[in-house]
């Protein structure tokens, strides 16, 4: 097997599975705040993100 | 909904670093002496296990502050402050090991791509490489016992004890593993991933602006997993209060309401 | 203290002596491992007595992880664990005494897997001394680690399935060392035989004080 080969679907695999996992991340907050109903100001607006209650 | 002016810069430098990562990487970094370009899988290899390696030192950590936290009761004002800082810890502790566990199982990967240009075979049983591998399981599996559902104090001290016993095990892993390894077969396999030592002086920068730039990903991903978990929590505390109002708005009945 | 820990571990073995789940389906499970593994390896006598060492640890850490599971199912039902703490017994207590029971019933296993070896793979010892140190320091390792993931998982739904994903890994030095031990005093290898043993011993010590120091946080709300 040459190196360009295992060079590319090593970098490709990593891209991959941080995209991938990034992407649930963000979207599994998107479907939590709208079932929540907080806003684009929610969680992510109180930068520590732990105490959002306080607001309220 | 997880995102905030903060976690949005941090995106945009994350993307633009893994970009002019992708160049200094793949492109302006030269070929290594022995093992030619396919040296350059070191630039994705050795930082995922940095990070990895960062996850879990962060997760015994936050796991220390979750026991510290939840000693015997305190009441009152001072219970409540300390039930809010040990569920805080706790979520950095399940989200340090997430990303541990994602980084871990990349260096195996990409180790093993290596492995196949450099020494022909995809998998040694060399010291460090078994020692990884027992990581990744041991980590999937405090993953999997943090999934599980139970009161949350319970879990959180449960996942906690979990990740010390964990990270006391470690050193005893490596070196069993070192010695099993050692009596067999005297300095094995150096030139792939032991000898960062001998490469130039870009290797050397390219590697550390690599690592930078998974940190700096890594940090990103985090806090939206970490504002992720806040908000399962939120959830789990609205659907309850639905529940208990549902319930309350029922006629009464005779039997006696039990939590169990 | 010492009389808490007597308390548990002498239910636990009434327990046992009562419903006999350790000798007649662990022990059996384990002896199966060391048939199967016969079918693995086309039943070649030579193959199979260079791997003995390594199947005894295999088979016996696997009748650990059923032996943990069973010994904390009796606590999960009706809220045993939690009559056992109001009654005051200290979580320290439960730990080791289900950690000695657990001991007792895994060198049963020990003591027939062995006897397994012997019948099946015709091995020969060569060194006893070193075979049983080992094999009790390597037990007792495996039971203590057994209680600890055992009261971490109890009474939670797919305990079954987690048990052998926490555990094995865990376990991983024990195994290793243990083989070699056994390779030696079983005249397989000339390793160094006192060292590996000596591991193990480092081992258990560890977990000795791993479960002084979860004992608490285990069990007070579990």
């Amino acid at each position: 097997m040459t190196w360009a080969a295992n060079v590319f679907s090593g970098y490709a695999l990593t891209a991959l599975a941080v995209v991938t996992y990034a992407t649930w991340v963000v979207r599994r907050g998107r479907a939590l705040g709208r079932d929540l109903g907080i806003g684009p100001a929610g969680v992510g607006a109180d930068p520590s993100g732990s105490h959002p209650e306080t607001s309220q | 909904m997880t995102g905030s002016v903060a976690t949005r810069v941090l995106g945009v430098i994350g993307l633009a670093a893994a970009a002019v990562m992708a160049i200094l990487a793949l492109w302006v970094s030269p070929a290594d002496a022995v093992q030619g370009d396919a040296v350059r899988l070191m630039y994705v290899h050795v930082p995922s296990i940095w990070v990895a390696y960062g996850g879990f030192v962060l997760t015994a950590f936050a796991s220390a502050r979750v026991l510290w936290r939840t000693r015997s009761g305190a009441g009152g004002t001072e219970g409540v402050i300390a039930d809010r800082q040990a569920r805080h810890w706790d979520r950095v502790a399940g989200t340090a090991a997430e990303l541990g566990v994602m980084f871990t199982g990349l260096t195996l990967v990409t180790g093993s791509l290596w492995g196949k240009v450099t020494w022909g075979t995809y998998w040694q049983w060399d010291a460090r490489l078994t020692t990884t591998v027992l990581l990744f399981v041991t980590y999937l599996g405090y993953l999997a016992l943090r999934r599980l559902p139970a009161e949350s104090r319970a879990r959180a001290r449960r996942s906690a004890v979990m990740a010390l016993i964990a990270v006391v095990n470690l050193p005893i892993v490596h070196y069993s593993v070192d010695w099993w390894r050692t009596l067999h077969q005297e300095a094995s396999l150096e030139i792939g991933i032991g000898g960062e030592r001998n490469y130039s002086g870009e290797m050397y920068w390219t590697l550390l602006y690599s690592w930078a730039t998974f940190t700096l990903i890594a940090l990103w991903i985090g806090i939206h997993r970490y504002r992720v978990l806040r908000l399962e929590e939120l959830a789990e505390e609205a659907a309850l209060e639905e529940l208990l109002s549902q319930r309350r708005s029922e006629p009464r009945q005779d039997e006696p309401v039990t939590d169990r | 203290m010492w009389r808490e820990i007597w308390l548990i571990c002498r239910k636990d073995l009434t327990v046992e002596r009562r419903a006999r789940v350790t000798l007649i389906q662990i022990v059996p499970t384990v002896l199966l491992i060391l048939v199967v593994f016969a079918f693995a390896f086309d039943a070649n006598p030579s193959l199979l007595g260079a791997g003995a060492g390594g199947l005894f640890w295999v088979a016996v850490l696997f009748g650990a992880v059923l032996g943990a599971k069973r010994s904390f199912d009796i606590e999960a039902e009706g809220g045993n664990l939690d009559a056992l703490r109001l009654g005051g017994l200290s979580p320290a207590a439960i730990l080791w005494g289900k950690a000695m029971a657990l001991a007792v019933q895994m060198a049963a296993v020990a003591v027939f897997t062995a006897a397994g070896l012997v019948v099946l793979f015709s091995v020969a010892v060569t060194d006893w001394l070193l075979l049983v140190t080992a094999a009790v320091c390597g037990t007792a390792a495996f039971a203590i680690c057994g209680c600890l993931y055992g009261a971490m998982t109890v009474g939670l739904r797919s305990a079954d399935t987690l048990l052998p994903l926490l555990l094995i890994p865990v376990a991983a030095p024990v195994l290793l060392a243990g083989t070699r031990a056994f390779d030696v005093a079983l005249g397989t290898s000339a390793d160094q035989g006192w060292s590996w043993t000596a591991l193990l011993a480092v081992v258990l010590i560890t977990y000795v004080a791993v479960g002084w120091a979860a004992a608490g946080p285990l069990l007070e709300d579990a």
